[in-house]
């Protein structure tokens, strides 16, 4: 029978894993596995959060502007359970025809309150949508807090028809010329 | 004392632990797992940056698309405003010019009857009133000349404009949103030329029309200025004005002539009737004539009678200038039937000629050699003028014989060609008198009415445009990508030349009338569309 003094020291003296360096070098590709594996699942969330972020974005910036730029569908969707998404969307002023010369011809013949006279006047619309996601965290070795990812989209604004009937609207202009040019109460020789 | 049994898995353990190689093969294990995940990582970034890269550059392009898309449309309803406020100055226009032919109608009748009270009353109440309508005439001549004018030349410039402000409106808003280096770009046919370049005066002319005829315009283009004697000139003038200030050509020529015989107010619903086509008919181009203006007609008649007074007189000095050994012929060959027979005339003398027509009075002449054949065709032509249109119901059949053939010729004056011609003529003195065209080729309208200049524009390439969005793709992304790739590969592959490459992504959108079946604007036609305030832009996969 050996002495356990003796046995110790048989065990100390082999190679591999029963060596102190070899234990903690191990140890420590194991842990930067684990690192990896953590940081490949926060890139996954992250990627995840964001696409989620941009589509909600996408699909609210969208249907706010085919809805006339009312604002309909300006909410964000939800996203995904691993990355919920909020989001809002406006209507934006966004530019304006240049024609003020033209508007100063017209005014002399008495113009203004026509349905479709805004065309002339009215400045462009465009709907503006922001959505972030609602937070991913990340385990804690790997960073702290939460973090939030957020996409923007632009879009044009389809407007409404200013048309009041499928027919020409001579109507309403004709009677606003001649009454007021023509029949002589407005401006005239 | 024996140790207990170890299982397999404890001898297994046991061994691996002890081996002598065991540090080898961890090492090298280390180091082929170190590399796989640091290019699996590596790829996972570059390939989430990409994605991302590649969404933002789309949504640009769909910005810009859809901006240039909304802002064309918002210039063709711009157009359509044009359009209707041109249309809506023609109505004023056509009552305005009706009601100052009627005033002189008026005077034309009223003032020569000096002897009567009401008549001169008339009169003076024109010679009073005529400054006034005069002067209201020439502005509202002025101003829808400079009105079509300007709302004309706006249509033709307004798209190059909106497309210029729209890439101004997109690159402006970049920075903002933090990608200041993507570059925009657009395929847009309105910056290389006029894409509202068709003309639609025809159909402009013809809505002014539809729109003044049942208002209270004609008649009453301004305050009464003196009592009507004509009561229904007006209206039937404002359903052949288009024709006269539109253009005889443009215009087409359904709302034209009416028949110099038929009232003035049977003349007014023929007019009326007529105008409601006139715009579909435009290859008709018949040239504009007022018989419903009484000095026009009195002065056709008038003319049409002395021609054939000429021609009358003529046939009878040939006559004359024949010597008829038969005492009872000659002179009764105009009266009756108008044929004569041959043996009425006997030998013709040495002096004996034919009859000499002018210039003017030969066009409307027709002489033939009388026959029974002859004689029924004139017969039928004679019957045909009596219930017909012409200026009256006047024998118009003459004989003589011909001096070189010796034989009973017969000749017809051609009333309706004389009635059609000279209308056409004392039309166009009046119209000039009156300061109006008289064919199209003298209309000054000022501008025009438009329309795009693809007549089929909700499928034509000229009413999209595409917009192209790119942008460098990060250094750091391409040099991260590129180490990956050198250490996949042990050093064997070079950097990636596609991704430091510039790629343009495409978005696209194009501009419409909603005429489609479940449209509200479904029951527009064509060619007013132009002229109706609903179009409207959508995203489309590409231009054609």
């Amino acid at each position: 029978m050996m002495a356990p003094g003796k046995k110790w020291r048989k065990i100390r003296g082999k190679r591999g894993f029963s060596h102190v360096s070899m234990t903690l070098e191990a140890a420590a590709v194991m842990g930067w596995f684990v690192v990896l594996v953590l940081g490949e699942k926060y890139v996954g969330d992250a990627t995840s959060a964001r696409r989620a972020a941009e589509d909600s974005v996408e699909q609210s910036s969208v249907a706010s502007a085919m809805s006339y730029c009312a604002g309909g569908g300006a909410g964000a969707s939800a996203g995904s359970a691993a990355a919920p998404v909020q989001g809002s969307a406006d209507v934006r002023q966004n530019g304006k025809l240049s024609i003020s010369s033209v508007l100063s011809i017209i005014a002399g013949l008495g113009l203004g309150s026509q349905k479709s006279f805004p065309l002339y006047t009215e400045p462009f619309q465009g709907a503006f949508a922001t959505a972030s996601s609602g937070g991913v965290t990340p385990h804690r070795l790997v960073g702290e807090g939460t973090h939030t990812f957020s996409g923007n989209r632009n879009l044009a604004c389809l407007e409404p028809p200013k048309a009041v009937s499928p027919i020409p609207d001579l109507l309403s202009y004709r009677s606003s010329i001649f009454d007021t040019t023509v029949r002589g109460y407005g401006p005239n020789p | 004392m024996r140790l207990p049994r170890r299982s397999w898995t404890q001898r297994a353990l046991i061994r691996f632990a002890t081996d002598s190689h065991g540090t080898m093969s961890l090492t090298f294990a280390q180091l082929f797992m170190g590399a796989l995940t640091i290019g699996l990582g590596s790829f996972r970034g570059t390939e989430a940056y990409l994605s991302f890269y590649y969404e933002t550059q789309v949504g640009h392009a769909n910005y810009a698309a859809t901006k240039l898309g909304a802002d064309h449309a918002r210039a063709a309803n711009t157009n359509t405003n044009n359009n209707v406020i041109s249309a809506s100055i023609m109505g004023p226009r056509f009552g305005v010019e009706a009601d100052n032919i009627t005033m002189d109608a008026d005077a034309a009748i009223a003032c020569p009857q000096t002897h009567n009270a009401h008549m001169q009353k008339i009169c003076a109440e024109y010679m009073a009133g005529k400054p006034r309508a005069l002067a209201k005439l020439l502005w509202v001549r002025l101003k829808q000349q400079f009105i079509w004018g300007a709302l004309g030349q706006l249509t033709s410039t307004i798209d190059k404009v909106a497309s210029l402000g729209a890439l101004d409106q997109v690159r402006s808003s970049l920075p903002a949103s933090g990608d200041g280096n993507v570059s925009i770009r657009a395929e847009d046919p309105s910056t290389s030329g006029n894409i509202w370049g068709g003309d639609n005066t025809p159909t402009g002319c013809s809505l002014a029309q539809r729109d003044a005829l049942p208002s209270e315009m004609p008649g009453h283009a301004f305050p009464i200025l003196m009592e009507n004697l004509l009561e229904g000139l007006p209206k039937a003038l404002v359903a052949t004005l288009p024709q006269v200030i539109c253009g005889a050509t443009s215009m087409g020529g359904g709302g034209g002539g009416g028949s110099g015989a038929s009232s003035l107010i049977n003349g007014a619903s023929s007019l009326v009737n007529g105008a409601s086509g006139f715009a579909s008919n435009g290859a008709n181009q018949n040239p504009i004539k007022l018989p419903e203006v009484p000095s026009i007609s009195k002065d056709t008649s008038k003319q049409c009678g002395d021609l054939e007074d000429q021609m009358q007189t003529q046939i009878q000095r040939a006559r004359d200038a024949q010597a008829p050994r038969d005492s009872g012929g000659g002179h009764g060959g105009g009266g009756g039937g108008g044929y004569a027979a041959q043996g009425n005339y006997g030998e013709l003398g040495d002096n004996a000629a034919g009859p000499v027509f002018s210039n003017e009075l030969a066009p409307y002449v027709h002489c033939a050699v009388s026959s029974p054949e002859n004689a029924q065709k004139r017969q039928q032509a004679r019957s045909n003028r009596e219930f017909g249109s012409g200026y009256g119901s006047r024998n118009s059949d003459y004989s003589y014989m011909d001096p070189k053939s010796h034989q009973l010729t017969a000749c017809t004056f051609d009333a309706d060609k004389c009635q059609n011609d000279k209308l056409e003529s004392n039309t166009a003195s009046f119209l000039h008198n009156a300061g109006l065209p008289a064919s199209s080729s003298e209309s000054n309208l000022g501008g025009a009415t438009h329309a795009p200049s693809d007549s089929d524009w909700n499928h034509a390439d000229s009413m999209r445009a595409c917009a192209y969005s790119s942008a460098d793709v990060n250094s750091k992304i391409v040099n991260i990508s590129n180490a990956a790739r050198t250490v996949m590969s042990f050093g064997q592959s070079g950097p990636s030349t596609s991704l430091s490459e510039r790629h343009e992504y495409q978005s696209c959108a194009k501009w419409y009338f909603p005429d489609g079946a479940e449209s509200q604007f479904s029951s527009t036609p064509h060619d007013q569309q132009p002229f109706v305030a609903a179009w409207k832009f959508a995203p489309v996969a590409g231009r054609n």
